[in-house]
Order: structure tokens, then sequence, then C-alpha cells
């Protein structure tokens, strides 16, 4: 079983559902060779994400027989981590409960691993892969500099944290390590049978905001967004895709649901935000730009004045005076440039809502709002 | 996973691969005037680079970035 497991994962062509995407066998393999230490990310870290906790509460008994599985393979004598953050640990007592059910009626018998838990402090970037290994070796929970691949060689935080020695640390999503068991069980075959061919396979998605009730739901990379929004009764406004490293889409009576419909893509961590029709969009973003200026770690030069800029450039925007070619500068200015893919992803999110809000962004400039009335009116009748 | 930026098989004879620590780097901008081909600095002092955190420069210039910065933020890659 073993050996033949990362062939198994590789032929069903599982990647990774922390939002990064990259194929899980690959990571493996490097891990395997480097005898990495695993941690199994359920933090939830982006915003609105409560797909992990999901994941632990329903399926922590099947992620258990795939750690069995995956300790033996990496060979590591340290037990797997679970990280999940600080102060949204409850659903755990509830989840091993459950798991032991699972274990003890099990027939015929196998073999499970149950992980230590690590309680990261809450913070956007602390659930980042190598600010969660940085964090396991006893350093800071800050995204560290990496010359090379964080499963092949580890790091060493900087001499201003201690230099401390990071080990090869694989870090795999909670979502991904359940899929693995899946694999396991069903075959790479039966895990082809959904997805796109980058990404095959079921995903979750976290729907909430204008819904009945926050929803987990299982879907696939190419599926239809709007049948998603469907099937969870969400209501007519604009989306937020992803939170923070996401990206936007209209409301629904805009023309692109009918000629472009949106499809659910190979990456992302699967997050759905439904606005009510009357939130005007401009303010979350701005929300989500303050998320995360407030959440930076503070440690690389463009995350740290990029950040904050592309948040002044959004209030101005906001305010009517729109000053495009300011606010494109700086998305450009910070993408890319930081030490884990935060400032990168927020950056990105506000590109593509200058993108889909147009028509708002012009009504801003108006004085007016598309969704409600502007406060600048309000005051001046 | 990140993929290793720069191919190690396009690196020229003569040249060396030189990356950033963006969470040392503290915007002295030393690099920027050694390295004038493959830094800039962005309107705050920080380093611009083509290729993610690695430049491919000469070995005297490689010497001059590494050796001048202020918080050894720049090191020649391993490999």
């Amino acid at each position: 079983m073993n050996s033949s497991l990362i062939r198994e994962i590789a032929d069903a062509g599982l990647t990774g559902r922390g939002g990064g995407g990259f194929p899980t066998a690959e990571k493996l393999r490097v891990a395997r060779a480097s005898r990495a230490r695993l941690i199994i990310n359920a933090c939830d870290g982006e915003y609105g994400s409560v797909k992990d906790q999901w994941v632990l509460e329903h399926h922590l008994a099947e992620i258990e027989v795939a750690l069995a599985a995956l300790h033996t393979e990496l060979g590591n004598k340290e037990f797997p981590l679970l990280a999940v953050h600080r102060g949204r640990t409850s659903h755990l007592a509830r989840a091993f409960g459950r798991a032991d059910e699972v274990h003890r009626t099990a027939s015929p018998r196998y073999n499970f691993l149950r992980p230590e838990v690590m309680a990261v402090p809450a913070r956007y970037v602390s659930s980042e892969s190598s600010a969660l290994a940085a964090f396991a070796a006893g350093a800071d929970a800050r995204p560290v500099h990496r010359s090379l691949p964080l499963a092949e060689a580890g790091t060493t935080t900087t001499p201003a944290r201690g230099s401390v020695r990071v080990p090869p640390t694989l870090v795999l999503n909670a979502e991904t390590v359940w899929r693995i068991a899946q694999i396991m069980a069903h075959g790479a075959s039966w895990f082809r049978g959904s997805g796109s061919a980058e990404a095959p396979g079921p995903r979750l998605v976290t729907v909430w905001g204008d819904v009945p009730r926050t929803r987990v739901m299982e879907a696939a990379a190419g599926d239809y967004i709007a049948d998603i929004l469907h099937s969870a009764n969400a209501g007519p406004g604009a989306v937020s895709v992803d939170g923070l490293s996401g990206s936007w889409l209209p409301a629904a009576e805009d023309r692109v649901w009918q000629e472009r419909p949106p499809t659910l893509g190979d990456r992302g961590v699967g997050v759905l935000r439904v606005l009510r029709n009357d939130e005007c969009p401009l303010d979350r973003v701005g929300d989500l730009l303050r998320i995360g200026v407030n959440e930076s770690a503070g440690q690389c030069g463009p995350c740290m004045f990029g950040l904050p800029a592309l948040l002044n450039d959004w209030t101005e925007l906001r305010a009517g005076r729109y000053q495009r070619e300011t606010l494109i500068r700086h998305v450009l200015t910070v993408a890319g440039r930081g030490a884990c893919g935060m400032p990168d992803g927020v950056s990105r999110m506000v590109a593509s809502a200058v993108d889909v809000f147009q028509a708002d962004l012009d009504a801003h400039t108006r004085g007016s709002c598309v969704r409600q009335v502007h406060p600048n009116q309000r005051v001046a009748s | 996973m990140k993929r290793a930026a720069v191919d190690q098989q396009a690196v020229p004879p003569g040249y060396v691969v030189v990356e950033l620590d963006r969470t040392l780097c503290r915007g002295f901008g030393a690099c920027a005037g050694f390295a004038t081909k493959d830094v800039r600095l962005d309107e705050w002092g920080y380093p611009v680079i083509l290729q993610s955190s690695e430049i491919i420069v000469n070995k005297a210039t490689a010497k001059a970035v590494i050796n001048h910065c202020p918080v050894a933020a720049w090191k020649k890659k391993r490999r």
C-alpha cells in the first residue's frame, strides 16, 4: 500500500485544497526524500472559511487513517500536528469524540494515527505554511523566507527572530488529507470522476453572507458558481470569492452570468460570500483591505507600505476621488513581493474589484452609489 | 509549494544567483546602486526585481550587493 500511495495520489491528480492548488503527490515525493515533518492545516485562515472545521467534525476518523499511512510513508518520527487557530477550538472535542466512535465500531480494524493539536495565534498570516512550520519549531508564527521549498529543505527564521532552524516540513490542508483518505478507499479513477483535468475530484466550498445559513458544500472545479449559489438559496448580490486571496463577481443582474457564466476555479480555498443586494461592494472591498493591513506580519516592505497605500487609494476612490493610475500602480508594486502570498492575494483582489465594479466606481465618482444612497448625498440633502 | 524561481541551468558561466530575504530588507537601497540593471527601488525604497526574490548577476556585482547591504538581506543562493 505505502509505496504505491503516492502513485495512487498522482494518478488521482489531487491538488492542495488550501488555496495554492499544488499537486499533492509532487509535494509528497519531495517530503518523503527529506523525511519532512507533517502538519495538517485546519486553521480556516481565509476570511469566512469554515470548511476545515467541517472536515474535522465529519471526517476526522478518515483523516486519521490517512495519517497513519502518510506517517509511514514520510518516515518522520515526530507526531503529525493538527494546526487550528487559537480561540477556534470548540469543535475539536466533538470531532475527536466522533472519530473515536467511528474507530471503535470499525470492522475490520484498521490503523489510524491521532495528530497532536497545535493552537496557533489567530492571525491571517499565521496559518501560512512557513509560519506554521516556524511555530512548530518554536519560533513566532510568521511567514519565513525560503530559499528552497519548505518540504524539501526547511528554512531558518531571521536573526531578529532568533535564527531558529525550521526542519523540512510538509503542510497539507485538512481537506487535502481527507481527499487522500478517500483516494485510498475508492481509488484514483473514482476521484477523477469529477472536477477538471487540472484539478480533478470533489472540493469543498463555504457559502456565507446573504444565505439562509452558512453552508459547506461539495462542489468541483468547473462547476457553475450560479448553480452552487442557487443550491445555497443565496441572494442576488455581488460575490466575494476566496476573501482576501481571491476575486469578485458582480451581482446576479450583470450580463456576465448569462454570457460567460463564472465557474469554480482549479485553485482557491473555496469561499463564496454573497453580499446583500443593498450593500455597497466598494465598502466590502475596503473591509477586506483593512483586514489585510491589520493582519500583515509587518515584515516585508511592500506589504508594510503597499497595503496601507492601497487602502488609502481605495478610501479616496470610495469617496469619489478615483485615481485609477495610482491604484493600479500600487497593485502592481505590491504583487509578488512578499515572503508569503498575502500581499499578492490582496492586491489581485483589489484589481479584480476595479474590473468588476466599474459601474459602482463611476457612480461614486459622480457622488452617488448604485446600491444605496451615498453618504455624501445624504449629507447634501 | 513554491517552485524554484530561477532555473539553475539558465545561469551563465561567471554569474551567480543572489536572493533577497524580504523579511530582513529595510529598504536601505544600496543594492540598487550596484545592480543597476537588475534592481530598482519602489516608492518606499524597497527593491523591485524581475524574478520573485532572485537576481542573476556577475560575481563582482554579487559581492557588492551582498557585502553592502546593512541588514544582510542578500545572500548567494546555495544552489
